[in-house]
């Protein structure tokens, strides 16, 4: 069994997503269906033209339920308005070389569940989410994890004994 | 497979003497030592993540209800409940996955239609490590705790995620 090393490992051993991009025109309606055909929870807004490759904003499943919401509360024009109008601005990042005590401590403290990770020019090269911090964590105590039984408790179709 | 320490030939996990040497393999394979936060997961309850009380809809609640009380509550998910009988959760997942672009037109459906019926639970009682299993084999967020059969409580990963980074905090 490895022992924990969170201060030495870096946050790339944690199963980071490869991260999906769109362009702050797209509506939000494509990328409600975006999310839905990745499976995935989180779609980076990246620039386009002169500022390629920079992210402007990210637009998770808590936006999309607001635009939801709003879709469902009669606001007629909110799948067809651009991702840049809803996306999530104030974005909390973490550099490549971050270690993984600083990605956990992060995304804990701000109650986050996707976390950018930027490379030196400030492009996004992957999106650590909270299942792989999970992940990472059981990796390090399979036994305790992995061998449990389905049920915490069994239950005995019979009684035992004669 | 492991390897014997004398003569080097392989031998079959867990066996007690080396095929080769006849030297006993008995030493390789005592348990490893538990770490605080091994320990802590099989011995803590799910209680100690003190579980949020649940928002609960009745299953006719319409959609664009649910939809607005998540996010007037910033919450993730709701439970479906009809009299004492947990029926169903509906989360974020959800919401992407079967709602999506037609929220207009599914505004007046019932919850119960797009909701995940008979839904995971566990116990009050029972050990985090199940809770931790359990959203991470199955891909959770969010599951639904019983106190005797009655809906009591609601963990999320991040709950589990503070548990385990205060834990690895201290042991590191």
């Amino acid at each position: 069994m490895s022992f924990l090393s969170l201060s030495t490992e870096s946050v790339s051993t944690a199963y980071p997503d490869q991260p999906l991009f769109v362009t702050p025109t797209s509506t939000v309606g494509e990328v409600l269906q975006l999310l839905r055909a990745q499976q995935t929870g989180s779609v980076l807004v990246c620039g386009d033209g002169t500022d390629e490759g920079k992210l402007l904003g990210i637009f998770t499943e808590r936006d999309a339920l607001k635009c939801m919401a709003a879709a469902s509360a009669d606001d007629k024009e909110v799948m067809q308005k651009p991702v840049s109008e809803v996306m999530s601005t104030e974005i909390t990042s973490l550099p490549a070389d971050a270690s993984m005590g600083e990605a956990i401590k992060t995304m804990s403290q701000g109650g986050y569940r996707h976390l950018p990770i930027l490379d030196d020019d400030g492009k996004p090269t992957s999106v650590e989410t909270v299942y792989g911090i999970v992940h990472y964590l059981v990796d390090h105590f399979p036994q305790t994890i992995y061998n449990l039984p389905p049920n915490p408790r069994p239950i005995t179709s019979e009684r035992e004994g004669a | 497979m492991t390897a014997c320490p004398f003569c080097g030939s392989e031998n079959t996990e867990g066996a007690d003497i080396c095929n080769d040497c006849q030297h006993s393999l008995t030493h390789l394979t005592h348990p490893a030592l538990e770490t605080p936060v091994e320990r802590g997961l099989m011995k803590d309850r799910i209680e100690v993540l003190s579980p949020k009380s649940p928002l609960t809809v009745s299953p006719q609640t319409s959609i664009s209800e649910v939809l607005s009380q998540l996010v007037t509550k910033s919450i993730g998910c709701v439970m479906i409940v009809e009299g004492d009988e947990l029926q169903g959760i509906f989360s974020e997942y959800d919401a992407v996955r079967k709602i999506n672009v037609d929220a207009a037109q599914l505004a007046e459906r019932p919850i119960s239609s797009v909701m995940t019926s008979a839904p995971i639970t566990l116990e009050a009682k029972d050990k985090i490590a199940f809770a931790l299993h359990k959203m991470h084999v199955g891909g959770y967020r969010h599951l639904p705790i019983m106190t005797k059969g009655k809906l009591t409580g609601v963990i999320s990963i991040r709950d589990i995620l503070s548990y385990l980074s205060e834990r690895i905090g201290m042991s590191a």
